[in-house]
């Protein structure tokens, strides 16, 4: 069996872990009040990716330095209480993409603190270099946000007819259960589904292609054979 | 010796899902005949779109799950015709379809198609539409008035009798009336008498128990006799509260699902007095009129946890005895 084209397949898979494989929402379940509320509007969804790019991102990369030195019960505390120092320089940048959206959304920005994916990304991280600690925070919140923010395009074109703001259907009807947390749980699901649906394919769709490939390559040898 | 090889299951019973799945089709279509009636021809385009969209959704997902097409199984059919049942006779079609839709896709299909689903389909895109569109859920119309295929100015819309009780009003509908289900409700599901003689057939071939729907409507007559509204006789209020909607219907079609019902008989009876006790509950607090559809949404999730607690508690009432012995419905032997 020709394995070619699945081991390059693989090999993107594994270059991408956390973002195609093992995505901290998708697969592993991770955050997703972060996923599931916020992402009822792209603005929201924007605001809140980019809090967590300033306080999990970091937070992350300071756990890989200091994580070794720091014992087991008191690293639940510690970092927690970095993210939320760095939450505190956010809000600024926040306030940037929407006014009243740090005030809207309320908790679920004091949930970036302490949520799953941070406590997971933390743990993993210890026996890391701090370079490649980095790079999985950043691949993690590349995932996680590429998800979130895929839910907050559908959730309010059904629920609003509209993208940032900005009307692009006319005259459909509205689903406004989308814009609720219920909406959000189904299309997480579906989403999952879909990307598994996707993954089998393309790992059928490369076996086939290994298949013939091998099958032409026993063809040109004949040929070959046979012209000798 | 001659032997033939054959493939499981090698135990049979007459009683099987597309038996109990035609008799609940065939317990449906009375009220189809009485609605369209009432109501006239738009009936038949809101069941027929609704039983459409359920085959063809339940057939795609079939396809994509890489099952063999079954057109025997007629679980989608009776699913299609439950919603359109429920929901207004001027409904808009697309709030079926959606509600459709939503019953196949998300609480069907997903958990493993007929007899796998963990929430009854129907109540759950029911309750889909209702969420979503309640406006256009609770505008009724006038009985005997014939409405036309495409909804114009000329229907006038009005509230159902579920409405002038959430809002504390007393109904003044006769007994006559509300046996009939001559009053603004939902498509087909208002029609006493006929609910009550298609529950006599259902219960005659034995496609449910009759324990189920009478251990839910005990504690909903018992709450509503108890907290009858001032001025109104407990058993008028009783009267109303079984009567002027949907519940009935619900009772004998929603709750007496088998995949998602308990398996032993004594679960059974508790689910259906939690479920009775749920839907007072919500019609007091609730600021949706179709609080028995919730109610049954909510008690599907915890049906298996009746059969863990029966399971828990059936032991602890047997007598220690090693001959004795229980059988699949609970019940000693």
């Amino acid at each position: 069996m020709n394995l070619t084209f699945v081991r390059k397949y693989n090999r993107f898979l594994r270059k991408t872990d956390g973002i195609f494989t093992h995505n901290p929402l998708l697969v592993l379940g991770l955050a997703l009040p972060l996923a599931v509320i916020p992402s009822y509007g792209m603005t929201a969804m924007v605001a809140v990716s980019a809090a967590m790019l300033i306080c999990f991102v970091p937070t992350v990369f300071i756990a890989s330095i200091i994580g070794k030195r720091v014992s087991s019960p008191w690293r639940v505390i510690l970092y927690p209480l970095i993210s939320c120092l760095l939450l505190i320089l956010s809000r600024s940048v926040v306030q940037r993409i929407s006014v009243l959206i740090f005030d809207t959304l309320g908790v679920y920005f004091s949930l970036i603190c302490v949520n799953s994916l941070l406590m997971y990304s933390v743990e993993q991280v210890l026996p890391k270099k701090p370079l490649d600690a980095l790079a999985f925070a950043l691949r993690q919140w590349v995932g996680a946000s590429l998800v979130a923010f895929l839910c907050a395009v559908i959730r309010e074109l059904l629920a609003t007819g509209s993208l940032w703001g900005i009307t692009v259907l006319k005259d459909v009807p509205r689903l406004p259960v989308a814009q609720m947390a219920l909406g959000g749980f189904i299309l997480l699901g579906f989403l999952a589904a879909f990307c598994r649906l996707v993954h089998r394919i393309v790992l059928t769709l490369t076996l086939r292609a290994g298949a013939a490939q091998n099958e032409n390559d026993l063809a040109d040898k004949e040929r070959s054979e046979t012209q000798k | 010796m001659n032997s033939t090889i054959h493939h499981a299951p090698y135990i049979r019973h007459t009683e099987s899902s597309r038996t109990i799945m035609s008799d609940a089709a065939i317990a449906l279509v009375p009220l189809y005949f009485m609605s369209y009636f009432y109501y006239g021809s738009r009936v038949l385009l809101v069941g027929g779109v609704s039983i459409l969209t359920c085959l063809i959704c339940d057939w795609i997902c079939g396809y994509l799950l890489q099952r063999k097409l079954n057109l025997r199984d007629l679980s989608a059919a009776v699913t299609g015709i439950i919603i359109s049942m429920m929901v207004p006779p001027a409904v808009p079609l697309y709030v079926v379809v959606a509600a459709d839709l939503f019953a196949i896709l998300v609480c069907k299909a997903p958990f493993g198609g007929t007899g796998k689903n963990l929430f009854n389909p129907a109540a759950g895109g029911l309750a889909f539409a209702t969420i979503c569109w309640s406006n256009q859920m609770f505008l009724y119309t006038q009985p005997l008035q014939r409405l036309p295929m495409q909804l114009d100015e000329t229907v006038t819309y009005l509230q159902g009798p579920t409405a002038t009780l959430k809002l504390g009003g007393i109904p003044r509908l006769g007994l006559t009336e509300l046996l009939l289900g001559n009053f603004p409700g939902p498509l087909g599901s208002t029609f006493t008498l006929i609910i009550l003689a298609c529950l006599i057939y259902l219960i005659a071939r034995r496609a449910i128990k009759w324990y189920l729907p009478v251990s839910f409507l005990i504690p909903v007559a018992m709450i509503a006799a108890y907290n009858h509204p001032f001025g109104v006789s407990p058993l008028e209020s009783v009267a109303n509260e079984l009567f002027a909607g949907s519940l009935l219907f619900v009772a004998v079609y929603m709750l007496t699902d088998p995949a998602t019902t308990p398996k032993y008989n004594i679960s059974r009876i508790l689910y259906g007095i939690c479920a009775g006790i749920l839907t007072m509950v919500f019609r007091y607090i609730s600021p949706l009129e179709m609080s028995a559809v919730f109610a049954i949404l909510l008690m599907n999730a915890l049906a298996p946890a009746f059969d863990c607690f029966c399971e828990w508690l059936l032991p602890k009432m047997q007598p220690v005895n090693n001959e004795t012995a229980l059988d699949e419905g609970g019940n000693q032997q």
